[in-house]
């Protein structure tokens, strides 16, 4: 059968030298790690030099579609953007919907590399097999969706452009890659090694076909997929509210981050949930490439500080924006969204840093004269204030843009015990005190403490939220799954909202690609890549392992104080447990390192080679 | 009065019958709340449901001849 979903050739751009190549897509990448998330972890472990600074010429920026990216079906409009994080010192990626993916495909290209360091300011312009380096000297210093509305009047609405905002080009540790006026590459502070390099932009226009194996085939199942979207019971309840829909859930279930993840429960969410921002501030429904489900909102919003109209808030926005800060009005939770979307800035690390900064004033580890103002809860001025100063690196703001982890290092006092992150990576929207099986998901992210690997909290729910049993394996059955997902080059909220099943995307892969595989096949590279992706941290952070795994310590040592979780909190002791468990079940060492013959199994073995070179002991 | 209960999305797999619509006796005054505690299956795993098509939240009173639909929380954002 012939091959299809793949373009064959990968682009390697030099910002120092203004240069560009291609070389063909790997045979063994293609088979062993399928695409976008696969494909960065792989190329990032091959060329990203042992021991290279996160900002520096050595680094490498993969940007990675997937062989099911831009396909006739439902959510194929995903890219994935990785690169050894400045936030984590380890592995680090992130992705992001709208245009940008399926654009690259039709450009001719699996995956681009991006290397070196521009003179100056640059727009890298990739028009089909032409490559351009513009001066974007006009656009430096402007914010990430007025540059993108710029770039778009120059070189036209064809154009599908990526861009940086201030923060990234201050190098905060959580600054985002921004897309289509809304949609970011969040996570791990890709952005801030885009602003490293000088690359504020990268624009993208193809006009190539995208080869599948068994076109007919494949065009009458996304035929079939796209009828079955809109006949799943799931997609009347879903499109209205989006995301949003879930912060009355998440408050049930005492899970919703307050005040700094003091608290559990948020006194005010029916000011910031779906149902406030479909009747006060929605405008319109927002979807990317192909997709029939649109989770994104337009909305327009006024505040006290001005009128906004920006896409979202998103429910992980809405969480860490939102009740982390204590804003309880869905208009300032848009303001503040669209604040930090024009800097650039991660709103889910940005809404804990600003939570962080607070709880600090609040309990004078920081005072008027270290910050410049007073900080408050609940107050839009405080959060806009610490917003542009952590974009700007200005005043304390050049503190709190390292994230975190290296500002409660500083401030001492104790503030470590409140700095919510894992791995350097800020807590996204699901508060574990009370869901061991969402804590373990949490605490073995390979990115930080991130959700999207493994959403686990009905698990918990439905197997019991007090007992340990079972919940690593639920972690490592997710952590396989959905990153899947991120190798195809999908969404996965067609399956995860709509209730698509699995099954859907086996059977269409080997139709597009050409591939004899299976289900089982996909998840045995997820598995792959997994491995590789924490070998890859072990590389880059000298005595990686267990202590990078544990949870902050206000989880382990504060029980929860109000609501339906009250009381309730994961001790040290059941952190390790879950680890030992965990560990144990991946194959890997007490320490947390792949094991040996976990590796070898994988066909790995040139990894596990290189990690005894640092010292590591492999033996389970 | 018999009632016609089905769920979608991830707590499915978590529902009896995995989700697919089961015609279930209820009780006069039930809730869906009372329905799933006789189900044996936590009301938490839900985030509100559609009766008849409209939606309710779970201390919504059955009727005969509903048709309920739990409605899963999205799982991530």
């Amino acid at each position: 059968m012939k091959r299809g979903g793949y373009m064959g050739k990968i682009l390697e751009i030099d910002l120092s030298m203004k240069t560009s190549r291609t070389t063909p897509t790997g045979e063994d990448l293609m088979r062993d790690f399928i695409g976008g998330r696969g494909f960065v972890a792989k190329l990032l472990w091959d060329l990203v030099p042992r021991g290279a600074a996160p900002f520096s010429e050595e680094n490498v920026v993969v940007i990675a579609p997937g062989p099911l990216t831009g396909v006739f079906l439902p959510g194929s409009g995903k890219v994935h953007m990785g690169t050894k994080s400045p936030a984590s010192g380890g592995y680090g990626d992130s992705n992001m919907g709208g245009h940008f993916s399926p654009e690259i495909k039709c450009a001719g290209y699996d995956a681009i590399l991006v290397r070196g360091k521009g003179k100056e300011p640059t727009l890298v312009v990739i028009e089909d097999d032409k490559v351009a380096f513009q001066d974007a000297g006009d656009v430096w210093g402007r914010g990430a969706i007025t540059a993108e509305s710029m770039l778009k009047k120059r070189l036209g609405e064809d154009f599908q452009i990526a861009t940086i905002g201030p923060a990234g080009e201050n190098l905060v540790k959580f600054a985002c890659v921004s897309h289509d006026f809304g949609r970011q590459a969040g996570r791990t502070g890709v952005g801030a090694v885009w602003g490293w390099k000088n690359l504020k932009a990268i624009a993208v226009r193809g006009t190539k076909t995208i080869p599948v194996a068994e076109p007919e085939k494949a065009f009458q199942k996304g035929k079939e997929m796209y009828a079955a979207c809109f006949h799943k019971p799931g997609f009347q309840t879903w499109t209205p509210y989006g995301t949003a829909e879930v912060v009355d859930w998440v408050n049930k279930v005492g899970a919703f981050p307050t005040r700094n993840f003091s608290e559990t429960y948020f006194e005010g969410y029916r000011g910031i949930n779906g149902q406030a921002l479909k009747d006060r501030i929605k405008v319109t429904d927002k979807g990317c490439f192909g997709c029939p489900t649109p989770c994104g909102k337009y909305s327009r919003a006024r505040t006290a500080l001005g009128e906004v109209l920006v896409e979202g808030p998103e429910y992980e926005t809405i969480a860490l924006l939102g009740g982390n800060v204590g804003l309880d009005k869905i208009e300032e939770v848009a303001y503040a969204n669209a604040v930090a979307d024009e800097l650039g800035l991660d709103t889910i690390s940005g809404g804990n840093v600003a939570a962080f900064a607070i709880e600090c004033f609040q309990k004078g580890l920081l005072t008027e004269k270290d910050v410049g103002r007073k900080l408050a809860w609940g107050d839009l001025g405080s959060v806009v204030f610490l917003l542009e100063k952590m974009a700007r690196r200005e005043g304390i703001g050049d503190l709190l843009a390292e994230g975190v982890r290296t500002a409660s290092r500083k401030i001492r006092g104790g503030s470590e015990k409140f700095a919510i992150q894992v791995k350097g990576v800020e807590w996204s929207g699901y508060e574990a005190r009370w869901a061991p099986a969402m804590m373990i998901s949490y605490m073995t992210c390979d990115v930080g403490a991130h959700h999207n690997r493994s959403w686990a909290i009905t698990y918990d729910v439905a197997k019991g939220r007090d007992t340990l049993e079972g919940k690593a394996d639920k972690a490592i059955e997710l952590q396989h799954i959905r990153p899947v997902f991120d190798a195809l080059g999908l969404c996965r909220l067609q399956w995860v909202e709509i209730g698509f099943e699995l099954e859907n995307y086996a059977e269409l892969f080997p139709m597009v690609t050409g591939m004899d595989y299976r289900w089982e096949d996909l998840i045995r590279a997820s598995e792959r890549t997994w491995n590789l992706t924490r070998a890859f941290s072990a590389r880059e952070i000298a005595g990686f392992g267990r202590s990078y795994d544990y949870p902050p310590e206000r989880f382990m040592e504060e029980p929860v104080p109000d609501g339906p979780a009250k009381g309730k909190l994961i001790r040290r002791a059941q952190a390790d447990a879950l680890l030992d468990d965990y560990y144990a079940k991946r194959g890997w060492t007490p320490g947390g390192l792949p094991g040996k013959a976990k590796l070898e199994e994988l066909g790995l073995g040139y990894v596990a080679g290189e990690l005894e070179k640092d010292g590591y002991s492999l033996k389970p | 009065m018999k009632i016609v209960l089905s769920c979608v999305g991830g707590s499915a797999q978590y529902f009896p019958g995995g989700g697919k619509k089961i015609e279930v006796e209820a009780r006069d005054r039930d809730t869906i709340e009372d329905m799933l505690a006789r189900l044996g299956v936590s009301k938490d795993l839900f985030m509100f449901a559609q009766a008849n098509g409209e939606k309710v939240d779970l201390s919504y009173r059955v009727r005969e001849g509903d048709d309920i639909m739990l409605v899963s929380p999205l799982a991530g954002g």
